[in-house]
């Protein structure tokens, strides 16, 4: 049986909001992108709410909503694996990264809820994951391979539902960071990392 | 001799309509385990991928677990909050259920949590409720 994973979870990052060196930016890999074209994409939200029908804004809200608890319970499964002492130190620096991402996709899903005049749900006090099976590197891994595999069907899913496209392209954006997310995992699991063309 | 030919049909198909009533209930029921084990589930098992974003067989996440999902009343899984739409959609999990829900959740059930465009192959949503299918307690996947 699954055992119960406490989780305690930080609270969101205000790094990416700071400048970096031309250098560190290039050594950071352009962390940066992806909160800032997805704060962009959303900026313009306000003024097309009022054009959509409360019903599809409510479609949305819930869309953005699941998410935000999907991204949440990624940020907890980092840290589990971080803090599960299985994890050789570039392998950590990989997952604490990914994590960063979760957290930053958490800042601007928020801000989207927000901004369609509604709360993002709050991350749970208790995450279950299968800490009895996680007994090396490669368990930790593949474990966070499949929650990235199942996040880009998760967005892929969810895309096509969206009312107002700012969303759609938002959401997209956050796909092709999880599915790097996926290669990046498989390639250090010595797998293939892109093992097709087209995902669902 | 007219009539006794007559009368086996028609026994015949009252008997054939209740069994495939029984089976019906008995797979609905989750109550065929054999029959369940011999399926081949290997792609089933290989499309959940998919579900793996917010599913687990075996415990809560973002979405509900996935063992023993054939027979249960659709929002009864234990520990999890379901959103108000598929508690009273009155829904109970059967291969026909699941294949109406998997292929469009939001249309089947407006409201739900389970924000998923859905699955547009018939042949990757039979697989995949194969799996279900076998996702009884003992199960080493629901462990």
């Amino acid at each position: 049986m699954s055992k119960l994973f406490s989780q305690q979870v930080p609270a969101p990052s205000t790094s990416t909001l700071e400048v970096p060196s031309r250098r560190s930016f290039f050594r950071s890999g352009g962390q940066l992108t992806l909160s800032a074209m997805a704060l962009t994409m959303l900026s313009g939200l306000n003024a097309k709410v009022a054009t959509a029908s409360d019903k599809q804004t409510m479609i949305d809200i819930q869309i953005i909503n699941t998410a935000i608890a999907a991204e949440h319970e990624a940020v907890a499964a980092y840290q589990l694996g971080a803090e599960s002492g299985l994890l050789s130190t570039p392998i950590l620096n990989v997952a604490v990264q990914f994590q960063g991402h979760h957290k930053e996709h958490i800042d601007a899903l928020t801000k989207a809820v927000k901004s369609l005049g509604a709360e993002a749900v709050d991350p749970l006090a208790k995450y279950l994951f299968p800490v009895e099976k996680l007994k090396s590197e490669t368990d930790v891994l593949t474990f966070a391979a499949s929650l990235e595999r199942g996040a880009v069907s998760a967005y892929a899913g969810a895309i096509p539902l969206f009312e107002q496209r700012e969303l759609s392209k938002a959401a997209a954006s956050i796909l092709a960071d999880e599915a790097m997310h996926w290669a990046v995992l498989r390639q250090a699991l010595g797998l293939d990392p892109v093992p097709g063309a087209f995902f669902s | 001799m007219i009539c006794r030919r007559v009368m086996s049909v028609f026994v015949y198909c009252i008997l054939s309509v209740w069994n495939n009533g029984i089976y019906a209930q008995e797979q609905a029921l989750g109550l065929l385990p054999e029959v369940q084990k011999t399926i081949p589930v290997q792609e089933g098992k290989s499309h959940y991928a998919m579900c793996l974003g917010c599913h687990s067989p075996g415990y809560n996440r973002t979405g509900p677990k996935h063992c023993g999902v054939f027979g249960r009343l659709a929002g009864s899984q234990e520990g999890y909050q379901y959103s108000e739409a598929l508690i009273t959609s009155l829904l109970r999990w059967n291969r026909h259920t699941l294949d109406l829900f998997l292929e469009a959740p939001t249309k089947i059930v407006p409201g739900t949590s389970m924000t998923f465009a859905g699955i547009s192959d018939a042949g990757v949503r039979a697989q995949l409720i194969d799996y279900l299918a076998t996702l009884a307690p003992g199960h080493k996947d629901c462990e």
